[in-house]
């Protein structure tokens, strides 16, 4: 009979595989499925990770000041590991669209970066993130970290509807929400889906290993102890 | 073409970064438990050496 250990590996194998056969079928539908546009050409292809990592940072954000919320409520760790895993992802797919973005910008708008309410507003969404995992990692005490981390993420999650309303409150040069045909909008929806399965995957594994560190570290101090 | 390809090169490079820093966290872990399991075990044996010459 497998052991639990053997039963949870081969189902982390299964799950990893089915996230990266996703995210290969969104790789295989963005370049060779989704037609070319026609005024931007094959850079328009940036869009649809672009895109998803965008939502996905929003996300982040907002799944971290919600754990945080339940962790201020509860007082259970289990909810700050669930928290700082949603940031640390968050701060990734922040990065990655400010990246991605400025490569498309290269190309569509003839500059790396331009004061724009979008770009602007993601950029301090970045900050928030950055700010998030910088402050936590000069707090010891694993409560008073999460408590801190708490508060950062549901004062930080006030930039999500800015940076969602910025291209109609305020007066850019970002696209707001452009036309697109029915297999682009396909195609963005499945890369979104693929991206958000990846990143789930790996928000599960990361707020285990949080679990864990936490757990061993008590086990540590208990050791420690004469 | 050029462009899209680097930035989808970009995202994989930074995706596998974080699987791979993902990777030496769980390795690390792994060494500060097996450390701690072979700390227990010396101190279990240690015990029961004491209870047994008692």
């Amino acid at each position: 009979m497998p052991n639990a250990r053997a039963v949870h590996a081969g189902q982390k194998t299964i799950w990893a595989s089915l996230a990266g056969g996703l995210m290969s079928a969104a790789f295989v539908a963005i370049f060779f499925l989704a037609p070319t546009e026609q005024s931007m050409g094959a850079v328009q292809r940036i869009l649809y990770v672009h895109v998803s990592v965008a939502w996905l940072a929003l996300l982040g954000l907002v799944a971290s000041a919600a754990t945080g919320c339940v962790y201020l409520l509860r007082r259970d760790l289990i909810w700050d590991h669930w928290s700082q895993a949603a940031a640390e992802l968050g701060w990734l797919c922040a990065t990655l669209t400010l990246v991605t973005g400025s490569l498309w910008a290269s190309e569509a708008w003839n500059t790396w970066w331009t004061w724009d309410p979008r770009l602007t507003t993601a950029f301090v969404l970045w900050l928030i993130y950055s700010g998030y995992l910088l402050i936590r990692s000069n707090v010891e005490d694993p409560h008073a970290r999460a408590r801190v981390g708490a508060v950062v993420a549901i004062v930080g999650v006030l930039d999500v509807p800015l940076v969602v309303m910025a291209t109609r409150w305020f007066r850019g040069i970002h696209p707001v929400a452009p036309e697109m045909e029915p297999m682009m909008r396909g195609v963005l929806f499945f890369s979104a889906f693929s991206f958000a399965s990846f990143f789930g995957l790996l928000l599960f594994l990361r707020r285990k290993q949080l679990r864990q560190e936490s757990l061993i570290t008590a086990l540590e101090r208990a050791a420690a102890r004469p | 073409m050029g462009t899209a390809v680097a930035a989808y090169v970009v995202v994989w490079l930074f995706v596998t970064g974080f699987v791979g820093w993902l990777g030496i966290r769980q390795n690390q872990l792994d060494s500060r438990l097996a450390e701690l399991e072979s700390r227990f075990a010396a101190a279990t044996r240690k015990r029961t050496a004491i209870a047994g010459a008692a």
